[in-house]
C-alpha cells in the first residue's frame, strides 16, 4: 500500500505520546471537530472515526499496558484527496510477540469477506473477559469495512522491541 | 423492580430499563472508557429482570419492546449488545414476547447494517429495523 507523501497531504490529526483509556477518549473527542474542515459527509467522518477508535482499542488491548510498561502511541491521520484518507497508527511491541502478532494479522488480512463475517460472529459469541473485552474484534470490523486497504509492518525500535505500524487507506467512494 | 436509568454522556448512551412502566431503551453513542464497567450493571439488571419474569410466568404473557437507537457503537460495545440480546431472547421461555426495535438515522448505513446483522444472528427474535428522520 502506498503511503502518503508529505507534500501531497493535509494533516487532520497527529498525536505522539503515551496512551491509556483516558487519552484514547480525549483523542476521539477532539477528532470529531478536527474532521469537520476536511469532510462534511457524516458517513465519511464516522468511517474515519471508527477506524481510529478501533485501532486505539486494539492498541490498548494488545499492547504493553497489560505488562505495566510505558505505552507509546503515534497516530497520523491525513487527507490525501477528496475521496481518500490515510491513517497510520504506531505502537511498540516486544520482539518476542512478533510471531504471534504477525500470524494473527496475516490470518485476518487473508480472509475473504464471508470468512471475516464468520469470524466476527464467533468473536461475538465468545465469553467477555473484563480485561480484554473485544480482543481482535475491532480489527476484524476494520478488515470487513476496509477490505484490501489495510497493511502492517514492523520496524526496529530497541533491542527487545519493534514499532508496529498499522496502515489503513480510507476511501469514501 | 428498581429502574436502571443512566444519563447520556459524550461516550456512553442514555439507558432506561424501567420494568414497572415497560420502557426499555438505549440511545446515543457507545465508546466507553471501560466497556465492561459500563455494561456490567446493565447486564446484571437484565439478568435480574429475566429471573423475575421467569418466576412470575403468568404475569408476563405480553409483548414488550426494547428500543436501541445508536448513532455510533464500537466493537467492544457491540459485544455487550450481543449479550444483552441473548439475554432478551432467553426471556422467551417465560411466555414473554420480546420485540426489538432497532432505530437508525436516515442515511446511516452503518447502523442499518448493524441492525440487519443482529437480525440475522438472532432469527428467533422479532427485530424491526426502523429508519428515523432527524430534524
Amino acid at each position: 500500500m502506498a503511503l502518503l507523501e508529505e507534500n501531497q497531504s493535509e494533516t487532520i490529526k497527529y498525536y505522539s505520546g503515551n496512551i491509556d483509556s483516558r487519552i484514547r477518549l480525549d483523542i476521539l473527542k477532539e477528532l470529531k471537530s478536527d474532521l469537520i474542515p476536511f469532510s462534511s459527509d457524516f458517513r465519511v467522518n464516522k468511517n474515519i472515526f471508527q477506524v481510529v477508535d478501533e485501532t486505539l482499542e486494539n492498541v490498548l488491548n494488545y499492547s504493553f499496558e497489560s505488562q505495566n510498561k510505558a505505552n507509546f502511541l503515534e497516530l497520523d491521520l491525513r487527507k490525501l484527496n477528496t475521496y481518500t484518507f490515510s491513517y497510520k497508527v504506531r505502537n511498540i511491541t516486544l520482539k518476542s510477540d512478533r510471531e504471534i502478532i504477525e500470524s494473527k494479522m496475516n490470518e485476518i488480512f487473508s480472509l475473504s469477506q464471508d470468512d471475516i463475517k464468520s469470524k466476527i460472529f464467533s468473536s461475538l459469541q465468545s465469553p467477555i473477559l473484563p480485561e480484554r473485552n473485544n480482543a481482535g474484534l475491532g480489527l476484524l470490523m476494520i478488515a470487513k469495512k476496509h477490505f484490501g486497504n489495510i497493511a502492517f509492518s514492523f520496524k526496529d525500535h530497541s533491542n527487545d522491541s519493534y514499532y508496529l505500524d498499522i496502515l489503513v487507506t480510507i476511501k469514501s467512494k | 423492580m428498581t429502574p436502571l436509568k443512566i444519563e447520556r454522556t459524550e461516550t456512553t448512551p442514555e439507558i432506561c430499563l424501567d420494568s414497572d412502566n415497560k420502557v426499555f431503551y438505549m440511545r446515543g453513542e457507545s465508546l466507553p472508557e471501560n466497556s465492561f464497567k459500563f455494561y456490567a450493571p446493565i447486564l446484571n439488571w437484565i439478568d435480574d429482570y429475566k429471573d423475575l419474569i421467569l418466576s412470575e410466568k403468568e404475569k408476563h404473557q405480553q409483548e414488550i419492546s426494547f428500543e436501541f437507537f445508536f448513532e455510533y457503537i464500537n466493537s467492544s460495545s457491540i459485544k455487550f449488545l450481543f449479550d444483552i440480546l441473548r439475554k432478551i431472547e432467553e426471556m422467551k421461555s417465560s411466555g414473554f414476547i420480546p420485540k426489538i426495535i432497532w432505530k437508525y438515522a436516515i442515511d446511516d448505513d452503518d447502523m442499518k447494517e448493524n441492525g440487519e446483522e443482529l437480525k440475522n444472528m438472532y432469527n428467533n427474535l422479532h427485530i424491526d429495523i426502523v429508519e428515523v428522520v432527524i430534524n
